[in-house]
């Protein structure tokens, strides 16, 4: 286990020092945040029905962006082909570098959210819960989109094709993520169904999802 | 302990490379694999460090643990080879925003070494270049980075390609230097390389060119 917790502090530490990955995804995330009420109109009701699904949209598309370097810097220099060559299976390693991917681009988005909630007029109430619920709710998609990641790994212009593959797989995690959000307000107390089936579509993805991946990985090296 | 690799066809895209080669490595055996650019010696390694499948043919490795142990551990299938290699591609393997230093202390925690980096360090010359990122590193000096994972942690198999490529006379005697003493210990060595190395070598396999007619007939 020891390679499991030196390859996820490598990657949390690369994270930190490379920069990119969490500033763009941040910075873009503030971006869209800022212009979509300048699209919208200055209709404060309106702005306040929509942030929930808005902002669940924009956290979904800010942590796509950041999903095509997941395994590509390792692949190109050579350590991802070298990780295989030790005692923990690939799955295992597979695990590791999406866990540090939701701990260092999913988690920064999930606390950023309440602050961008202002800028959609998002009742104060609901950022507790819009918070949680992306907290809950992002683990899938790290570990499903680490699938794309892999699946695209060979290919030439892979960043592009991975949205258009990994996104409708992150449709399940959106829908129940916006019902949790808008359910925690409007339908009073009807929220923890939806909360739960967050949980369990994280925990599904985080299960089975490295089985794919190693696959996926092991073709492509 | 022995490295097999028994009638393996090996392919690249739909040319075929190697055919029905044989050869079996013991205790301290070296081998060096020569040929012309193209010609597969980079496909052969990489096959037996576990990235290609062979079209045909099995490599196998048995790996006898010392007489205390005990004697019957299932240690000799295909799944456990890539547990006892260690393998220098062409791409070094390190991280270039990591600094040197953090290279090495990854691959150490990684492979759950504890050998004395202080003493790798000093034998790959890399003591004035510790804090630097590797990025900043020349050619030669990324190299002789990658190469000094092989002195991290002790693996009974190693797999070079082109293991000098790019370093200086001096670097390449650290290399050979290296993988004497290796085979010393009773490891096994393969590599392939243009440039004479200060090994010797106890087999020989000099790869041509001249399968590519009777390709069509396997695929």
């Amino acid at each position: 286990m020891s390679a499991f917790f030196a390859l996820l502090k490598r990657d949390i530490l690369l994270s930190i020092r490379e920069g990119g990955t969490i500033g763009i995804a941040l910075g873009f995330n503030l971006i869209v945040v800022t212009i979509l009420p300048l699209g919208i109109g200055p209709d404060q009701n309106l702005l306040n029905q929509i942030a929930p699904g808005a902002l669940w949209v924009t956290l979904l598309l800010s942590l796509l962006l950041s999903l095509d370097r997941l395994f590509l810097t390792d692949y190109e220099e050579g350590t991802l082909e070298l990780m295989t060559h030790s005692e923990i299976p690939l799955e295992l390693i597979v695990v590791a570098k999406a866990l540090a991917h939701w701990l260092t681009v999913a988690v920064p988005l999930a606390i950023m959210a309440p602050v961008l909630g202002l800028l959609m007029n998002l009742s104060p109430s609901q950022f507790g819960i819009l918070t949680l619920s992306a907290l809950i709710g992002t683990p899938a998609l790290s570990f499903l989109g680490a699938i794309g990641a892999a699946l695209t790994l060979g290919l030439k212009r892979g960043g592009l094709l991975l949205p258009l593959l990994i996104l409708p797989f992150f449709i399940p995690t959106l829908i129940f993520g916006v019902s949790t959000t808008t359910g925690f307000l409007f339908t009073s107390g009807n929220y923890e169904s939806s909360l739960a089936l967050l949980a369990a579509i994280s925990i599904s993805a985080i299960v089975l999802a490295p089985f794919p991946t190693a696959w996926a990985l092991r073709f492509n090296l | 302990m022995a490295l097999k690799i028994e009638e393996i066809s090996l392919k690249r895209g739909n040319r075929l490379l190697i055919k029905d080669l044989n050869f079996s490595l013991k205790k301290g055996e070296s081998l060096l694999i020569t040929g012309p650019n193209g010609v597969g010696k980079t496909t052969l390694i990489r096959s037996i460090a576990g990235f290609i499948e062979p079209l045909t043919g099995k490599i196998t490795y048995h790996h006898q643990t010392q007489t205390n142990n005990q004697s019957h551990k299932p240690e000799d299938d295909d799944e456990n080879i890539r547990e006892h290699i260690h393998y220098i591609g062409h791409k070094n393997g390190i991280r270039t925003s990591l600094t040197v230093l953090e290279n090495l202390e990854f691959w150490q925690s990684f492979f759950g070494s504890v050998t004395d980096l202080k003493k790798i360090i000093k034998t790959y010359f890399l003591e004035s270049l510790i804090n630097i990122p590797a990025g900043y590193l020349s050619a030669g000096q990324k190299r002789r980075l990658g190469l000094a994972r092989l002195s991290i942690i002790e693996r009974p198999i190693w797999l070079l390609d082109e293991p000098t490529v790019s370093l200086d006379e001096m670097s390449a005697k650290i290399v050979a230097n290296a993988a004497n003493d290796h085979l010393k210990k009773g490891g096994i060595l393969v590599a392939a390389t243009h440039i004479p190395l200060e090994i010797p070598f106890t087999q020989h396999i000099q790869l041509s060119k001249n399968i590519e007619q009777d390709w069509e007939d396997i695929i």
